[in-house]
């Protein structure tokens, strides 16, 4: 570590936080502990005495150990983190290797003015690290460092030695320039897509939320009413609207519960891109999510659309990045984009990927046909998995268990099948990206960069000519590895992807990725 | 060894260990015979007609498939699987209705590593996993000094690799 570095402990108000998450459902748990052991006896009693309370302990002093024995140090270089009370651990970062940033501030983090951030390298087995709770000055340190622009010398007001027993440092190999002191104001940023709560409630019926989230979110409301003795009483008012007003309720209940649950999700969603081009996107009312995605970490970009979004001129677009899904839950999703706006943010931001998937798009969109395939397609899926279930049950005739399995498994090979056949994998030689299109249930196209693929494999009937192949299965690394598996690929593109594949060592493809996986 | 990329589908320039096809017939009838004995314990175990009906069918099932296994499909599985690793890249091609090929570029590989288990100590065969971001590719057995030789060219290529890198400007 040079002579900025920057050392800090985890803010004391992560101490609050963490005993504001954690003290109710303690007492909770301890209330519940106490009415079981007033009714026992015996050494189970004892034990179970014993047990809760160092349990409850160990959840008050956990905190307070965590935040005496774990400390950061962040320089130009890059960030370290010790650990550990009696198995002392650290793990260093360098900024070269870091992926991606990304900020979280869950309820009991807000209320004290804090976040957490996850700073992880590409691939799933790479490290990461856990910044648990540091306040806005020392997170846009962090940010700033990751993404190459500032020095810990330049952020005059973070908690430095002072306030950590950090170990020992090697003495300063290079005296770094500070740059100018920048208080805690974030790179400047433009907004470039954000979304309203009206249209957060297109997007929970366009994405079919409501489906998802409705049944459990019903079942609970379900079982609050009759816990609280209601039962009766919903029964005498079902009784009253008959079975249509019944029915009618419970889908304005269903929009209603998918819109909310989608709202608390997405809420205030922003994309800004910033001044050193990297993009920030932010959404989230109870945990607001915050993540960088710099320009370099980007691998393709996917756009997809449903019945529903092509018919409104919509379609949700996806970041193929290296952190994605390994380490940061999920891909970056922008939800429903009309198609304008879309247009605009990939012709903008995503270059030859955005603009590759933003062309198969209107060419999908005006070759017509496209909606047509995908109900086709849809209602074989549907048919097929309602066929067998219909009939394993009347085979049965017991529960509908065993049918609902047998249905579960249907729609999976059938889903599974239908999606290879509707694929195709073209190389677009105008971008020179991967594209991969599927209209099934769904129209989506992939486009990827070919230099992130590492492996193909092709399957074709013996003694054929090599200009037929059968299926395609290309590999590529995303976060995770992915595969973009399609049954129809002209020979010639697949001659063009291998020979890429084989070619690129002379300009260092393999130490690109070694240094993103070191 | 030429750095030419075989046609899709095409017969690459090496083959597995001549004595892969032992390997494999021992490595299936261990294997079958594991599962025999396995059923057969669930059949003491469970004592009833029906498990002793089925240890009989899975019994006989397994044995017919080592019998294919050993007199035809290890043969040809060896007539027509094919390698080649070359600075460039690792092609390897396998089976005879559907032909399945697997390209991958040298410059992609970040470890060569070796396996061996009892069989194959004994026949002095490894299999060579080629590992790259996220995915391992086998191929093999081969012998000690084929895969001695493949990961040599893997390293060759990593450090020429390298100083390319270096070297630019």
């Amino acid at each position: 570590m040079s002579a900025t570095t920057v050392r800090f402990r985890d803010s004391p108000k992560l101490l609050a936080a963490e005993y504001v998450r954690a003290v109710p459902m303690l007492i909770f748990a301890l209330t519940a502990v106490l009415i079981w052991v007033d009714r026992s006896t015996g050494v189970v009693r004892t034990m179970v005495l014993l047990v809760s309370v160092l349990s409850a302990l160990g959840v008050l002093v956990a905190p307070i150990v965590r935040h005496l024995t774990v400390s950061y140090a962040v320089d130009d270089r890059g960030v370290t983190v010790d650990s550990g009370l009696f198995d002392r651990r650290s793990v260093t970062l360098a900024w070269d290797s870091v992926a991606a940033v990304e900020a979280r501030s869950s309820w009991d983090l807000q209320m004290f003015g804090i976040s957490s951030l996850v700073i992880s390298q590409a691939a799933d087995d790479a490290r990461r690290v856990r910044v648990r709770g540091v306040d806005r000055a020392v997170r846009a340190m962090i940010e700033e460092q990751a993404a190459g622009r500032g020095k810990p010398g330049g952020v005059g007001h973070v908690p430095t030695e002072a306030h950590g027993a950090a170990p020992a440092d090697p003495p300063p190999v290079a005296q770094p320039d500070p740059l100018p002191a920048r208080s805690d104001e974030a790179p400047e940023s433009e907004t470039i897509y954000s979304l309203s709560w009206r249209s957060l409630v297109v997007v929970s019926l366009v994405h079919g939320q409501l489906l998802v989230l409705a049944p459990p979110a019903l079942l609970t409301l379900w079982e609050l009413v009759d816990m609280a003795g209601l039962g009766g009483r919903f029964g005498l008012v079902a009784e009253a609207v008959g079975p249509a007003g019944l029915a009618a309720g419970g889908v304005v209940a269903v929009i209603l519960v998918g819109a909310v649950a989608t709202i608390v999700r997405y809420n205030a969603f922003t994309v800004s891109r910033r001044s050193d081009s990297a993009l920030l996107v932010e959404f989230g009312l109870v945990e607001r999510v915050q993540r960088v995605v710099r320009p370099e970490a980007l691998v393709g970009v996917v756009v997809q659309r449903n019945i529903v979004e092509v018919l409104l001129r919509r379609a949700r677009l996806v970041l193929l990045t290296h952190d994605a899904q390994g380490h940061l839950t999920t891909d970056v999703v922008f939800p429903a984009v009309p198609e304008r706006v879309l247009e605009q943010i990939v012709r903008d931001s995503f270059g030859r990927f955005g603009a590759a998937a933003q062309r198969t798009m209107t060419v999908a969109a005006t070759t017509g046909g496209t909606v047509a395939r995908i109900l086709r397609n849809s209602l074989i899926w549907t048919g097929a998995t309602v066929a067998v279930y219909a009939g394993v049950a009347m085979a049965d005739g017991g529960s509908g268990l065993f049918a609902a399995v047998a249905a579960l498994v249907t729609a999976g090979v059938v889903g599974g099948v239908g999606r290879v056949m509707s694929s195709r994998l073209a190389w677009d030689s105008r971008w020179e990206v991967l594209l991969h299109e599927r209209r099934f249930l769904v129209w989506r196209c992939a486009a990827v960069d070919p230099t992130s693929v590492h492996g193909l494999a092709t399957w074709q009937p013996s003694g054929s000519s090599p200009e037929r192949v059968l299926m395609v299965n290309a590999r590529y690394f995303a976060g995770r590895a992915r595969g973009l598996l399609a049954l129809r690929t002209p020979a010639r593109d697949v001659e063009l992807l291998r020979r890429s594949m084989t070619v690129s060592q002379v300009d260092g493809g393999r130490s690109e990725i070694r240094g993103k996986l070191s | 060894m030429s750095n030419e990329l075989p046609a899709i589908g095409g017969t690459a320039q090496k083959r597995f260990a001549a004595s892969s096809v032992r390997y494999w017939n021992l490595y299936s009838s261990v294997s079958a015979i594991s599962l025999i004995l396995v059923i057969v314990l669930l059949g003491i175990v469970m004592d009833r007609d029906w498990v002793y009906s089925l240890v009989w069918l899975i019994s006989g099932l397994s044995t017919l498939l080592v019998l294919f296994d050993v007199l035809i499909l290890n043969k040809r599985r060896y007539r027509y699987s094919s390698y080649e690793v070359t600075p460039d890249h690792v092609y390897v091609a396998t089976g005879r209705l559907i032909r399945k090929t697997i390209t991958v570029g040298t410059n992609r590989i970040l470890n060569v590593e070796t396996a061996q288990g009892p069989i194959l100590t004994s026949m002095d065969l490894v299999l060579v996993k080629l590992v790259s971001a996220m995915e391992v590719n086998s191929l093999g057995p081969v012998t000690r000094d084929e895969a001695d030789e493949i990961r040599r060219v893997v390293l060759d290529s990593q450090h020429s690799d390298d100083r390319a890198q270096d070297n630019a400007p």
